[in-house]
């Protein structure tokens, strides 16, 4: 990317993960029978709970603001400083995953890390996620990176998280350009048209 | 059914397809161009890292197409992955103008001495290096049209291996350059070394119709909105739809070309956007739909005369795969070590580094024993995705890092120092672990074979890609860069690929003739870079460019004469309107 000519190709750079390769582990996973089957069960739950609830892209309302607590772990608001919230994070995910490109497997794949986290916490401290501590939340989490299938669902969500951050705001993250302020970054021109991200973000964005 | 006669029909409107098609207008024939992608025009390129890089939006889904790719196992052998589970693609920009559209621009020519590497350091063990059927003086003439036709600028100093000009310098003045390339030149100096302008397909003043450079900072990789890259598209297949004579056709994906009993291609049949089959006919074809694709589109147009693939009686087609060899090297320039001027100046975005070294274009050193074919050192900032920067910062060792440590890394990561890295480049030897069959298995969403790519690297490569990539280094160390690493890379870098194709004389050992054309079908010319025997040190656009213009030229002059109806059309059409209200005047 930028000035080079050497590309090499995305499956050499563990730190990418791009549509393909995040539909790609989606894909390996589940034909390696990897979901279990109470991940599939809390998954049609969820579906189930769509049809009456706030929800989207198969998750729940509660999940979405599970999903919400877990981003603002990764990149906490400070003072003066964005974080998750200040990026729209969890709107800017929600715009992906109710994109009509974005396929199934992902919604499944977004499903699952969050029902493995969920028992997970349930297991450690008999509690949900969401009523955790910093402390314990920080503990469930890096025991979830301890599991393959958590790492790689961490991976993809620190990725969407940076995305939100430093994306070009058309996509429904980095308001206003917040996080290339905060980061001292000149985007490039011509910049993107809105799309339908921007002003839907916002709403989605007080939802969660 | 056919739709009309063209006298020549390009498939892929890259840096292989552009200058056929332009030459063929010019030179007043009908030539219609098949591409599998959409028009995009310049106001359809936005700087949107998410779209380009993030969800590659200018290249097809590996769902739907998908490539099977050979990686060679410890243990030696084979294993093959679709691009399906791997996540990597082979793709690069399909759409008009291919993957010009995204290219950084760095053009180098071959020198005298890529033309006759068996004969001037003998056999390589493994490698199945030869001799090109031309010389360097044969394509001198096009590489200087592609500076002016595609818009190349840059300035020609004296160092030890400049090769032969037949004009002074560029027809372009260089880009607006980065403070960086001072610090290059002072530390080569340092060293001994010569740092060389680097020349760029980007415009740096405006011309034929294109505008300057905006110097945006966000280049390889994005498309361009100004037309200031020198893409197939801007520079070349824009000027020949604007003539006349080129009819170019996007979304038509070639399934085949068809060959008669004779062994003759009579048509290319495609699939429009709406999936039906369609057929072109015309004099003469030309293939360039890069070198993986057209092996691929070769190899499962079998005929009557061509039971194996089209041209492929010598079982040649698909063999002999080049990507490009070499390493890498990067380092850290902090802002502290300089003045206020110095640091702002060095954290500007938008010029160019433009510096390269060629001093181990030829390794003559003693290092290696006898003198070994060397490479291209190339100087760049720190590439300006700002996502795909941010997130190598959540790598550790110890897992991944997070929260408010995540935020203190990012913060210094993007403002403490301009990052420098070395790019260097030398020949991916030829051999028979690197080459294009069909897949067996898997097919693409039209229920076509898919290529299977088998990616060995021969490991002589890895010897000089070490030695180039730690000369790179030891100029950034002299320039007192921190952190320098350095490294010699066996992984293909796909987005430049050659070979499958090759010209030669002999029909047993290459697919093409001297001219491109194919040594069993006279209408059939191939020429994107799957031509090359061997790559050259350097990326390869330059070559290719210039190649298919030396391609179009061999194709004038093997088409039937214009009907006089249509030279007198021509005329009339490319005459100038001051000259032709003249002529008027004075009869
Ligand atoms: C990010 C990036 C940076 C680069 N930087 C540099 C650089 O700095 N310097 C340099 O020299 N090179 C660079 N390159 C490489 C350069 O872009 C290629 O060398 C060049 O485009 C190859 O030309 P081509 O004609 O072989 O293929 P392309 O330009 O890719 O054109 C092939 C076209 O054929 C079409 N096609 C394929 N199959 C079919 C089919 N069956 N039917 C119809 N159409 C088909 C494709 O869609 C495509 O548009 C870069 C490439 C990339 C991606
Ligand atoms: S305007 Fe200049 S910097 Fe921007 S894409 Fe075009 S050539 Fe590259």
């Amino acid at each position: 990317m930028g000035e080079e000519a050497l590309q090499k190709p995305p499956a050499q750079s563990p730190e990418r993960l791009d549509r393909r390769r995040f539909l790609t582990q989606l894909l390996s996973t589940v034909a390696a029978g990897a979901t279990s089957r109470s991940a599939l069960c809390a998954a049609a739950a969820a579906l189930e709970s769509c049809a009456h609830t706030g929800a989207s892209a198969g998750l729940s309302a509660g999940q979405w603001q599970m999903l919400a607590a877990v981003q603002a772990h990764l990149l906490p608001s400070e003072p003066g400083i964005p974080g998750a919230r200040e990026v729209n994070a969890t709107g800017y995910l929600r715009l992906l995953m109710t994109d009509p490109r974005t396929g199934e497997e992902q919604r499944v794949w977004l499903r699952d890390g969050l029902v493995e986290l969920a028992e997970l916490s349930s297991e450690r401290f008999a509690s949900e996620f969401i009523s955790l501590t910093k402390n314990e939340r920080e503990v469930a989490l890096r025991a979830l990176e301890r599991s393959p299938s958590g790492e790689r669902w961490l991976a993809a969500l620190l990725d969407f998280l940076l995305e939100a951050l430093l994306g070009d705001p058309s996509h429904g993250g980095n308001p206003d350009g917040i996080g290339w302020r905060w980061l001292g970054i000149t985007p490039g021109f011509p910049r993107p048209p809105i799309r339908r991200g921007a002003s839907w973000s916002r709403e989605i964005s007080t939802s969660v | 059914m056919v739709e009309r006669d063209f006298d020549v029909c390009v498939i892929g409107s890259g840096a292989g397809g552009g200058p056929v098609a332009f030459s063929l207008a010019q030179a007043g024939r009908s030539v219609v161009v098949l591409e599998k992608g959409p028009w995009l025009r310049d106001g359809d390129f936005f700087k949107d890292e998410i779209a380009c890089c993030r969800r590659s939006e200018y290249i097809p889904d590996v769902h739907d197409e998908p490539h099977v790719i050979e990686r060679e196992r410890a243990d030696g052998g084979w294993q093959a992955r679709s691009t399906l589970e791997s996540g990597s693609s082979l793709w690069h920009g399909c759409c008009i103008g291919g993957a010009t559209n995204f290219m950084s621009g760095f053009f180098h020519r071959m020198k005298p001495v890529d033309f006759h590497l068996l004969s001037s350091f003998g056999p390589i063990d493994g490698a199945s290096v030869v001799d090109w059927p031309i010389d360097y003086q044969d394509l001198e003439p096009y590489y200087e049209k592609v500076e002016r036709e595609v818009g190349v600028s840059g300035r020609v100093v004296a160092h030890p291996q400049q090769e032969p000009r037949s004009t002074p310098d560029f027809p372009f003045s260089p880009t607006a350059e980065h403070a960086l390339a001072g610090h290059i030149d002072r530390a080569c100096a340092a060293l001994g070394h010569h740092a060389i302008p680097l020349p760029r397909a980007i415009l740096s003043t405006p011309a034929m119709g294109r505008a300057v450079c905006s110097y945006s900072g966000y280049c390889g990789s994005y498309g361009c909105a100004t037309g200031a890259k020198g893409s197939a598209r801007s520079a070349l297949l824009d000027r020949a739809v604007a003539s006349g004579g080129c009819q170019v056709r996007p979304h038509a994906m070639v399934s085949r070309l068809v060959s008669d009993r004779s062994g003759r291609v009579v048509h290319a049949e495609y699939f429009d956007e709406r999936g039906r089959t369609r057929r072109v006919d015309a004099h003469i074809f030309v293939v360039a739909c890069q070198a993986i694709e057209t092996a691929r589109l070769l190899l499962r147009s079998t005929g009557p005369r061509h039971p194996h693939g089209l041209a492929n009686g010598s079982g040649q087609v698909g063999r002999n795969l080049l990507f490009a060899g070499g390493g890498a090297a990067s380092g850290s320039l902090h802002y502290d070590r300089f003045d206020g001027a110095q640091g702002a100046a060095l954290r500007a975005v938008g010029p160019f580094v433009n510096r390269s070294l060629q001093d181990w274009y030829v390794i003559d050193e003693g290092v290696f024993g006898a003198p070994l074919k060397g490479g291209t050192i190339d100087f760049l900032q720190r590439p300006p995705a700002p996502i795909s920067r941010a997130t190598r910062q959540t790598q550790s060792r110890d897992g991944f890092v997070w929260g408010l440590p995540l935020k203190r890394k990012l913060e210094a990561h993007f403002s403490q120092s301009a990052d420098v890295k070395v790019e260097a480049f030398c020949d991916w030897l030829p051999h028979d672990d690197c080459f294009v069959t069909l897949d067996p298995v898997t097919k693409d969403s039209w229920g076509l074979a898919v290529a299977r790519v088998r990616t060995g690297l021969h490991p002589h490569d890895l010897r000089i890609g070490w030695f180039l990539a730690s000369k790179g280094a030891e100029v950034l160390q002299e320039m007192g860069a921190r952190d320098v690493v350095a490294f010699a890379s066996g992984s293909p870098p796909t987005n430049l690929q050659a070979g499958t194709c090759r010209f030669g004389r002999d029909p047993a050992t290459s697919v093409l003739d001297a001219d491109c054309r194919a040594h069993e079908v006279d209408n059939l010319f191939v020429s994107d870079g799957s031509f090359m025997p061997t790559g050259g040190s350097a990326p390869y656009t330059w070559t290719i460019y210039a190649n298919a213009f030396r391609v179009a030229d061999r194709i004038v002059k093997q088409l039937p004469g214009l009907s006089r109806r249509a030279e007198s059309a021509f005329r009339e059409a490319h005459t100038p309107p001051e000259r032709a209200n003249r002529g008027r005047d004075s009869r």
